[in-house]
């Protein structure tokens, strides 16, 4: 049922499905996790959601070591070095077969990303609508979720079409057409500002910020009835200065808007970033203390911006 | 232009002057923050939290005495002479503080054996039994800290206190005694008589091997013939003990030497109400003895506070010994007392008070609206009576009170549900009666929701925000569903779908019938529930699914002692149905052999043990001139079938089923090798942990199953909404609740299915070799008869409920779906909402039970390994929720590995 071809409008590349979502949107919620994303911050928890393909990923814990990987790579790619494996990323990223991932019977080495059917996506979101209570209903989150745009535009159509409330969570860093286009099936928008600051904000994701608060703005003022919910990731020393937050408020209120959701910056993928064999640039960040958090809310909502910190949040 | 997020919020009609993390909409008491139980209520519940499990012989000693110097009496005469010499004599003890007071023994843990259900274990025992009696004391420190990981049970002697079954603590001077007593009813207890009569059946071989390669778990007649059910309060609520002492005598003189038509047990009715009476005078002699202590507590207390407590103590209970309760305090501690009664007359683990909160509602109204009660009160009152039934041990078959029950007694209490009218029965002390399992949260009672779509939200919330704190309760029981199961299992014997409603969780999960009866109270009318039926879960107890499999891939050979349990079938299996087929057969040919011999038990039971003070409690046995025996209940059709290790069971034939018959990828003989090789791994016993994700590999092990093994884990498992596997349990399901109607109880009734796993999942897996779900040698089975096994749900909650739901649970007395769900998961007063949409909609996919353990996994592994320092922490296991530190490894192991929503 799952093929491996690329994404299509009726086919796309999903790294996981999570029913009982309960963080990503109002009430309770199917999560539904898409692969690429237009931007590369350091921080990213969903690692595994930056590629556009199928990725293999290695999980130390249940590697046995026993060597069916190695003998099973057509390429050679795979090596134990100091009793564990190790990936020729460059090749194994291009590669087709993966057949390491069939070999291994420990589930050590697993692949992230399936291609989803439309229909197969639609049968488990109507599977699970029974599920979300009266205020809840599908979430898109990834990666970025509108990358795989023609799949994406289809996907939600579809999902309006069965009246389900919709939400994604988008770097907005997309093309201004189709983010306005494809937003109209979408009731509720978490979008990322991660820095105000043009430059700063191409240092921290590769790409810089014109675009992204330009969306947001078209967006706000569109003719469209959905909600926009800004989320600040907070990373100290990257981006929680008193001038950034003060910048992204003044912006926030410049095109109507009045709230905005601050979540401190966690580890949680931390462990994502050995699997995939790539180096975690945040080893040494701190996370935000408790303290901060609500010193941070203090100065949005001293600026009369609703502010909501973490996952904690009154929908 | 986009909606604001104030605008939303407001059309959401939240108000925006909030705090971070938000605030609840809802008018609840902010107990979940800091529940802190009324300060009397703490310093009670630290006596329990010091107090160990003790037995002692006061009650056998006199009841033995009584029953033999009476040998030519009539039975039932003969039990109720033993039983009221028995109350007579029970040292009464009152600690300070107890507003609701009397304990089952004079320990605040008390107990004590009953030998004439079964004393063989005492006798076997007896040369070790003596040598820990005469083991001068030297205890070490070691043995002193050993206790702390038991909680309150005696896992091992010390100092003068010697341990019985690894859970009692018995003074050593007494265990002379207790071996003295128990050698009195050598060849005459239940359970004796009932080994006689059993080894009649002409299959009772086929019977005993069940039970000694724990295909089965055990035998319901002796070790806990009654129970699992809902007690009923109302006739001594509503008459008085003196009023239905006058009602016996009047109607004993009415019938003596009349048959009324009846012949064969017409006349009994004489000698019937003759026993009533009896046991009501010792039940009436055990509560003055207690007014009597505390009037002698008030005469030498000198904090006038204290005193004045012992004086109304003293006046309740000199009021309710003779009459019907006047206020909420005297009808709450009269059915305490009914209560602590009922349990000291028979073994009983699972006599549920049922639905408390509307039996004592009318007292609480009039109270209320008087002013003779507040609200703080009746909460307190609430609390303590937490006190009270978790401090209740049950002194059952030593097998039975560890292995099966793990100690826990589940005097459940059901909230919710309809009223005799058809509406939402919830009513404001229910509300108290949740708030209460909230601020004091003790393992019992055990709560369970009537789940109904006209309960109040609020009622419904309060009650998730109480699963929130972690205690385990209260678990959503499906009233609709059960309402059906009870019409179709009791309608046969005149149930009406009104009466039905009155239904209760009597025991762990276990839908028990019962019925609406009048109180009077000061001229008002009130319809109150009460229990009408007979024990459930009697009958055919614990089969282990994933056993019978082993049996029929094995041609009737147990693959651990090597024991031909059942006949050869001589099938080559050649195919899945022939599989199916034989698995079927073997199924019903030991539930046949167990019936029978079950039967003989419970009729050895009812011949010379039957109850009389719960008897007469239940309707219609004071009418009808005939107790449980001669079926004077209302409701007889309680017996039943209970398995354990469904889901095992479902992915076994699951895999089977794809990778040798569809697939044929492997064959059955490669499968059965590997079984017998547990795919190269240890024993579960020898690596001491019994859950799958800690077992290890052999040393010598060539991995030359790791392929088989890999796809047997890869097959399709139940739990993920995936029809391949999700059929077979639909099969299963609908084969098994018509196939109980095949057995029959000794009362003449057909039998129906009993799914809940209470800890037979840790006992059964451990016996059990490995399975072709590709689960290891004795590991403990998947928990409850909904629950995926762990690990293998791998597509979240809303699969697993879809999967649960593909048969009709209202052919079934219940089902049950266990689930851990990360405490982050639900966080926040969201979270509670979240919580509730998910266990409605379960509820309105007619699933009939799902429960919560809201629990970090981290904190259980710490708790094992530090168990001193958890001994307040409650985990829901299967149907009940216990200390942590009181549960046996297996189970724990279980918990653990459990798959854990996490929701983020």
């Amino acid at each position: 049922m799952l093929t491996r071809q690329g994404h299509t409008a009726d086919t796309g590349l999903i790294f996981d499905i999570q029913g009982h979502s309960v963080h990503d949107g109002p009430g309770t919620r199917t999560t539904v996790f898409l692969n690429g994303c237009p931007l590369r911050c350091s921080w990213c928890c969903n690692p595994e959601g930056l590629f556009a393909r199928p990725v293999v990923m290695y999980r130390q814990s249940k590697c046995k070591c026993c060597g069916d990987c190695l003998a099973a790579c057509p390429t050679g790619s795979v090596r134990v070095v100091d009793g564990k494996l190790t990936f020729d990323r460059a090749v194994c990223d291009a590669c087709q077969t993966h057949a390491c991932v069939q070999a291994c019977l420990n589930e050590a080495v697993v692949e992230s990303g399936k291609y989803y059917p439309i229909e197969e996506v639609l049968r488990i979101l109507k599977r699970d609508r029974q599920f979300w209570g009266s205020n809840g209903g599908v979430s898109f989150s990834g990666g970025e979720p509108l990358m795989q745009q023609a799949f994406m535009g289809n996907l939600l159509r579809q999902c309006k079409k069965l009246e389900m409330h919709t939400c994604v969570e988008t770097t907005s860093c997309l093309p201004t057409d189709y983010y306005l286009d494809v937003l109209r099936y979408v009731d509720w928008v978490f979008t990322d500002i991660k820095h105000m600051a043009p430059t700063v904000h191409k240092e921290l994701t590769g790409r810089d910020n014109t675009l992204i608060l330009h969306n947001i703005e078209a967006l706000a003022k569109a003719d469209w009835d959905g909600v926009i919910m800004p989320r600040i990731p907070v990373i100290p020393g990257r981006n929680d200065s008193e001038e950034n937050l003060m910048a992204t408020v003044d912006f926030i209120k410049r095109i109507g808007l009045d709230a905005v959701n601050i979540l401190p910056f966690h580890r949680l993928g931390e462990s994502k970033y050995r699997q995939l064999g790539r180096t975690y640039d945040l080893e040494n960040q701190e996370s935000p203390t408790d303290e901060t958090m609500q010193r941070l809310k203090d100065m949005v909502q001293s600026r009369d911006v609703f502010c909501l910190v973490g996952w904690e949040t009154p929908f | 232009m986009a909606r604001t997020f104030k605008q939303v919020l407001a059309d959401a009609g939240i108000s925006m002057d909030f705090e971070a993390c938000g605030r609840a909409p809802e008018t609840i008491v902010d107990r979940e923050i800091k529940p802190e139980p009324h300060p009397r209520v703490e310093k009670l519940k630290n006596i329990f939290m010091q107090t160990l499990s003790t037995a002692n012989n006061e009650f056998p000693y006199w009841y033995t005495r009584e029953y033999m110097a009476h040998d030519s009496e009539i039975p039932v005469v003969r039990r109720a002479r033993a039983l009221k010499t028995a109350f007579s004599h029970l040292t009464p003890v009152i600690y300070p503080g107890e507003k609701l007071v009397m304990h089952k023994a004079h320990y605040f843990r008390g107990s004590f054996p009953m030998p004439w259900l079964s004393e063989g274990f005492y006798v076997a025992k007896e040369d070790e039994l003596f040598q820990d009696a005469l083991k001068r004391g030297s205890t070490s420190a070691d043995e002193h800290s050993k206790f702390g990981s038991g909680g309150g049970n005696v896992v091992k002697s010390f100092n003068k206190i010697v341990s019985i079954a690894g859970k009692f603590g018995m003074r050593q001077e007494e265990v002379p005694a207790l071996l003295k007593l128990a050698k009195m009813w050598v060849g005459k207890s239940v359970d004796d008589l009932g080994h006689k009569y059993e080894q009649k059946c002409p299959d009772y071989d086929v019977k005993e091997k069940c039970m000694r390669n724990i295909v089965c778990m055990f035998d319901s007649g002796y070790t806990l013939p009654q129970g699992r059910e809902v007690i009923n309060y109302y006739y001594p609520l509503e008459y008085g003990f003196d009023g239905l002492i006058k009602m016996a005598t009047e109607l004993r003189d009415k019938v003596a030497g009349n048959a009324d038509g009846d012949g064969m047990v017409g006349t009994n009715r004489l000698y019937n109400y003759e026993a009533v009476i009896l046991v009501l005078e010792g039940i009436q002699a055990w509560i003055l003895n207690y007014a009597k202590e505390a009037r002698r507590l008030e005469a030498i207390e000198k904090d006038a506070v204290q005193k004045k407590e012992y004086g109304e103590i003293a006046a309740c209970l000199e009021w309710i010994a003779h009459n019907p309760p006047r206020t909420f305090y005297e009808a709450f501690q009269m059915i305490e007392t009914i209560h602590l009664g009922v349990l000291n007359e028979d073994a009983i683990s699972g006599m549920s008070p049922g639905r408390i909160g509307q039996v004592l509602y009318p007292y609480f109204e009039q109270d209320v609206a008087a002013g003779r009660i507040t609200e703080d009160e009746v909460l307190e009152l609430c609390e303590l009576d937490r006190v009270v039934k978790t401090s209740i041990d049950c002194f059952a078959s030593c097998g039975v009170v560890g292995g099966v029950l793990s100690g826990n007694t589940f005097n459940t209490l059901s909230v919710g549900g309809l009223n005799a009218k058809g509406q939402s029965a919830a009513n404001r002390l229910e509300y108290l009666i949740l708030q209460a399992g909230m601020t004091n949260p003790m393992p019992q009672s055990t709560i369970a929701l009537l789940y109904d779509e006209k309960l109040p939200e609020d009622f419904l919330l309060l009650a998730t925000k109480v699963i929130k704190t972690g205690c385990g309760y209260p678990a959503f029981m499906n009233n609709e569903i059960a309402i059906k199961f009870m019409c179709a299992q009791y309608g046969p014997e005149g149930m009406t779908p009104q009466e039905a409603t009155a239904w209760a969780i009597g025991g762990c999960l276990e839908s028990s019938p019962c019925c609406w009866l009048p109180l009077h109270l000061n001229g008002k009318e009130y319809m109150i529930p009460g229990g009408a039926g007979q024990p459930t879960s009697v009958g055919i107890h614990f089969m282990s699914l994933p056993k019978i499999l082993e049996l029929t891939l094995f041609n009737g050979q147990d693959q651990r002692t090597k024991e031909q349990v059942v006949p050869p079938h001589n099938k080559s299996l050649a195919t899945y149905e022939e599989l199916w087929t034989e698995f079927k057969n073997y199924w019903e040919i030991m539930c046949h052999a167990l019936e029978k011999a079950n039967n003989i038990q419970h009729d050895i039971w009812r011949k010379n043990n039957m109850a009389v003070f719960n008897s007469l409690l239940k309707p219609d046995c004071l009418s009808k001139g005939h107790l449980i025996n001669e079926l004077g209940y209302r409701y007889n059709a309680t017996f039943n079938v209970e398995s354990a290790g469904t889901a095992n069971m479902v992915n076994s034939l699951a895999a089977l089923k794809k990778i040798v018959y569809d697939d044929k990828k492997a064959s059955l003989a490669d499968i059965k090798a590997a079984i017998l090789d547990n795919f190269g791994f240890k024993d579960a016993h020898e690596i001491n942990s019994f859950s799958i994700a800690d077992q290890q590999k052999r040393e010598d092990d060539d991995r030359k199953w790791d392929k088989l093994h890999f796809m047997l884990l890869q097959a399709p498992k139940y739990g993920n909404d995936d029809p391949y596997a999700d059929e077979i349990l639909r099969e299963w399901e609908e084969y098994f609740c018509e196939d109980c109607k095949d057995y029959k109880s000794l009362y003449g009734h057909p039998m129906y299915p009993c799914q809940i796993s209470v800890s037979t999942h840790g006992a059964m897996g451990s016996a059990c070799r490995a399975t072709p779900d590709g689960r290891l040698s004795g590991t403990t089975f998947a928990d409850a008869s909904l629950s995926a096994y762990p690990g293998t749900d791998r597509n979240g909650p809303f699969a697993l409920m879809n999967s649960a739901t593909v048969w009709d649970h209202s052919h079934s007395q219940n089902s049950q779906l266990n689930i851990k769900i990360h405490p982050s998961a639900i966080r926040g007063p969201e979270g509670a909402k979240k919580l509730l949409d998910l266990s409605r909609a379960y509820m309105r996919k007619g699933g009939f039970h799902v429960q919560y353990n809201v629990v970090d996994t981290k904190m259980l592994r710490d708790a094992q390994e530090k168990p001193q320092e958890y001994r307040e922490l409650m985990v829901r296991v299967a149907g009940f929720t216990q200390y942590w530190v009181e549960i046996g490894k297996s189970v724990q192991d279980e918990l653990i590995a459990r798959t854990e929503y996490e929701g983020i």
